[in-house]
Parts: C-alpha cells; structure tokens; sequence
C-alpha cells in the first residue's frame, strides 16, 4: 500500500497536500483498491463556495460501489479537476496526482488534527 | 470463518483483492481490475473460480420424474448429453433458486445450485424427493471444484489440453473427459457471461493442477483470471438473472422475464405449474425492465423507480452497474406494466436525488457465440 510520507491524512482516506494557504486534496491509494474500478465523480460545490471540514466535496461511484470524498479542512473551494470528469480511471492509476479539489484553508489549525503517514497506515492495519 | 475455495492460494498468488460473497471468501478482482478482466473475457478469454456454488447429483429410478415435479422447465425435452437451465418454484411461482442440471441418462442427473442458496435447495429437494420412490442426492459441492472459462478464445485453450472434440459439444450440452489426460474433468458449454464458453468441475483436491494448466494453456491466447466484480458485469449486460435481484422468493419467472423456461406443452405436474401457466398467459402487474441512465450516476439495488415526475413509485432497481463494453450506467429493474415501455423516461432515487432512466430492449449484449 502506498502511503507517501510527504502528504497528511483523514481518517475517511482523503490525503492533503498542503500548499501554502492552500490544501489539495485526493482518496488514497487503499481508497481506490478498496473502491475498485472508479467510473463517475459528481456533485461538486460550485467553485467560490464555502467548504466545512468533513462535508461531503464529491461522491465517487465505482464499479462495485459508491463513495463519498469530505472535505479534510474547512475553507472556500477554489477549484475542482476537471480532468477526472472525463477519466475518472486516473484516481485508480494515480491516486496521489489525481487531485479532486483545492481548498483555500480558513482554519488553519485544522491541519494539526490531520494524520501523518504512519498514523494514517495505523487506522487500517489489522 | 469464511469458507475458502480449493483454489485460495491461487488467488492470493494472481493478488487477488478478496471479498465476502455469501459467506465465501472470494476474488472480486485481481490485480487487473475488473473493467480489465470484463473486456479481456470478451476479447479473449476469462477464468473464474466458481468453486461456491453447490453440486449435486441426483440418481436412482424416481429421477426423471421426481425433477420434473420440482423444475419449472420440461425435463422431458432433454437428451443424456444435454444441460437445461430451470428454477425451482414455489406455488405462488416465486423463485427458490434457479439452476443447471445435466442429463446423463433418466435415472442420472448432476445439478449445479446457488451457493448462497445451497443448504435451502438440498432440504427443498430432500423433502419433495420423499414422495417419489427411488431417488438419491449426494451433496459433491466440496468434494469437487468448479471453474468457468469464457470468452472466444474459450474453446482453443480449452482444446489445447482435452482429448475430446470440443466441435462437437454444441452449447447447452457437456461431456466428461480428462485434462491432460490426468484430471477427470466434467466440461459443459455453459456459462454466464454473454459469451462462448464452459463450465468444468473436477475433484477438489485436483483443482490446482487444473487450475493451473489452464492458466498455463491460456497464455498463448491472453487469458486472465477474473473474479466476481467482472462476472457480475458480464451476466449483467447479457441479462442474465442472479438470485436475490432479479428472482427471488418474491419475485416469479414471468415478472423476471425469464418465461422460456416455462413450456405450456409440459404434460407433468409440478410446483408452481398453476400460477406460472396463468401469468404466462395473462402477464403480471409488474416486468423486468432494460434501464440505461441519462443522468451520471448509477443506480443500484433497491433503488426506488418512479414515473418520470417522480411522483408515483412504479417499481425498484434489482442490479446496476457500470457497463464497460458499452461505457453507459446500466440497470434492471422490475416495474409496473403500465409504465414499463420501451423508450419511457423513469426516474430512480439515488442519494435523495431524482436520476433519469430510459427503458431499453433487454438484453444490453447479446450472446455472442463462437464464430
């Protein structure tokens, strides 16, 4: 299971990439193995939109299932990947570039409450 | 503690991603994926464990008429050599299981069943089995393993390794052989899939080497394992029906669209023959329906289907999946005859949301045989 140590974690595996005042967020690689084949993702906010830590950002249909992406900080949405409208398989082939959303964070002190690697690896390991 | 197949360690060595079906753990992919492992068993061949489903074979003098008193289908239309695909019915025609079986000679069936529906069907047919005289059951399911090669390459693996002219098992008909002239194999040129192809079953502790000289034979031909996630979609596109979606113990053959299996011509009696005659003749309240998605999204089972202003429930989604040959959100579902037209706008309530559906000729693939 690939789990960069640069990227920080939600527990509903979404990883954040913190960019500044910016977080990019994406569904991990165990997200996508445990979804299988991905082929829709929906129901973004409207760009410019206020989003909350832990409200739904897209909901991401599989083959064999559907699942619901959270927003891993609060903010305003400042944009989507319209790249994965159109080939939603490159969040199975690389999960970690496949960004969904960026969020201008407006809390800052929310990043603390994000796992790290080995926390993240820890939620899920037997 | 889930049951495992005989073929486990294959699985886990392909890296296949296990899930629990029915108490069974078992691949619903391996590492391809299964929009990989679909389109690879419609481009050349898949194969698949299907080591759960249950086995039997019935024996003695009361056979013959003991199943055509249980099956829906006419037994008697059958010739030793030949497989025929029936449901068990309750009297109100709703489904118990639906099932292959296999005619050796009259007194000599084997049976393939469900595997979640296992233990019902045997103490369904042990109890039914009492009034005729002379009929035996013998549960093989794990004594033996099953597996099944699909695809248009099906035949020239499959060939590759068995002494008997695959030419001359026409579909819906099987024969017993060996592979490699080493493991006695039950082949049948049957399926699930949409495709050319057959079902074999061997003794269980012989399924490894089976399995992988199959693995081995297909390498010329591009063979890939493939799991559940795959067979789902491909019995889904070729509208094949699975138990506890499209028939179920509330749902009956003619409502599932599955009506050929029911012959006026059968003379014998048998369960459900009432009901299943009269709906057959005067339809039912509600019918399977073909449903492509206009909206993004897919709609699955259980979801509520509406009229198109998504006033009036007319009906519930039995299976919906992703098609990967025709790249469109694709479902059945079973609806109210009054709203079920081909070409009708429905709706369907997926995440409090009202999604568009169009109702479409069934099946969405059609059965493509060896060219």
């Amino acid at each position: 299971m690939n789990v960069p140590s640069t990227l920080k974690y939600t527990k509903t595996h979404e990883w954040v990439k913190i960019e500044g005042n910016t977080a990019v967020i994406g569904i991990t690689d165990h997200a996508q193995h445990e979804l299988t084949d991905i082929v829709y993702i929906d129901d973004f906010p409207d760009i410019g939109s206020s989003v909350e830590k832990g409200k739904i950002i897209a909901i991401i249909e599989s083959v064999k299932a559907v699942a619901e992406v959270y927003a891993a900080v609060s903010g305003e949405l400042l944009a989507i990947n319209a790249d994965l409208e159109k080939s939603p398989e490159l969040l199975n082939k690389a999960p970690y570039d496949a960004w969904i959303a960026k969020v201008k964070i407006t809390k800052p002190d929310e990043i603390n409450g994000l796992l790290s690697a080995d926390g993240y690896k820890k939620e899920f390991s037997p | 503690m889930l049951k495992q197949s005989p073929l486990n360690d294959e699985h886990a060595a392909l890296g296949a991603k296990m899930i629990d079906f029915g108490g069974w753990s078992l691949p619903v992919q391996y590492s391809t994926g299964i929009i990989e492992e679909h389109t690879n068993t419609r481009l050349n061949a898949g194969l698949f464990d299907i080591s759960h489903m249950g086995e039997f074979m019935i024996s003695g003098g009361g056979t013959f008429d003991f199943l055509q008193y249980v099956c829906v289908n006419d037994v008697s239309i059958m010739k030793p050599g030949g497989a025929q695909y029936s449901t068990l019915c309750l009297e109100n025609g709703a489904v118990v299981d639906d099932v292959f079986y296999y005619q050796y000679t009259r007194d000599s069936f084997k049976i393939i069943v469900n595997a979640a529906n296992k233990d019902k069907d045997l103490a369904w047919l042990n109890k039914h089995s009492a009034r005729f005289k002379d009929v035996t059951i013998v549960d093989q399911s794990e004594r033996r393993a099953r597996v099944s090669l699909q695809g248009p390459k099906a035949q020239d693996i499959l060939q590759s390794i068995v002494p008997v002219d695959l030419n001359t098992i026409k579909r819906f008909q099987f024969t017993e052989t060996t592979i490699k002239k080493a493991i006695p194999a039950f082949i049948a040129r049957t399926g699930y899939t949409g495709e050319d192809g057959f079902e074999i079953s061997f003794e269980a502790d012989k399924a490894t080497t089976a399995w992988r000289l199959l693995i081995e034979a297909g390498k010329s031909f591009k063979l890939l394992p493939a799991g559940l996630g795959a067979r789902d979609t491909l019995r889904l596109e070729a509208c094949y029906s699975l138990y506890g979606h499209e028939i179920s113990e509330n749902i009956t053959p003619v409502e599932a669209g599955i009506e050929f299996i029911i012959k006026k011509a059968k003379q014998a009696d048998y369960i459900g023959k009432k009901v299943l005659l009269d709906q057959l003749e005067h339809g039912t309240r509600r019918k399977i329906a073909g449903l492509k998605v206009i909206d993004k999204g897919i709609i699955r089972n259980g979801a509520e289907i509406f009229d198109e202003t998504g006033s009036k429930n007319i009906g519930f989604v039995t299976s919906g999946t992703f098609s990967p040959t025709l790249k469109e959100s694709i479902a059945l579902g079973i609806i109210d005859v009054d709203y079920n037209k081909i070409d009708a706008t429905v709706t369907a309530k997926v995440r409090e949301k009202l999604v568009k559906a169009r109702i479409v000729p069934r099946p969405f693939y059609t059965y493509h045989p060896r060219q």
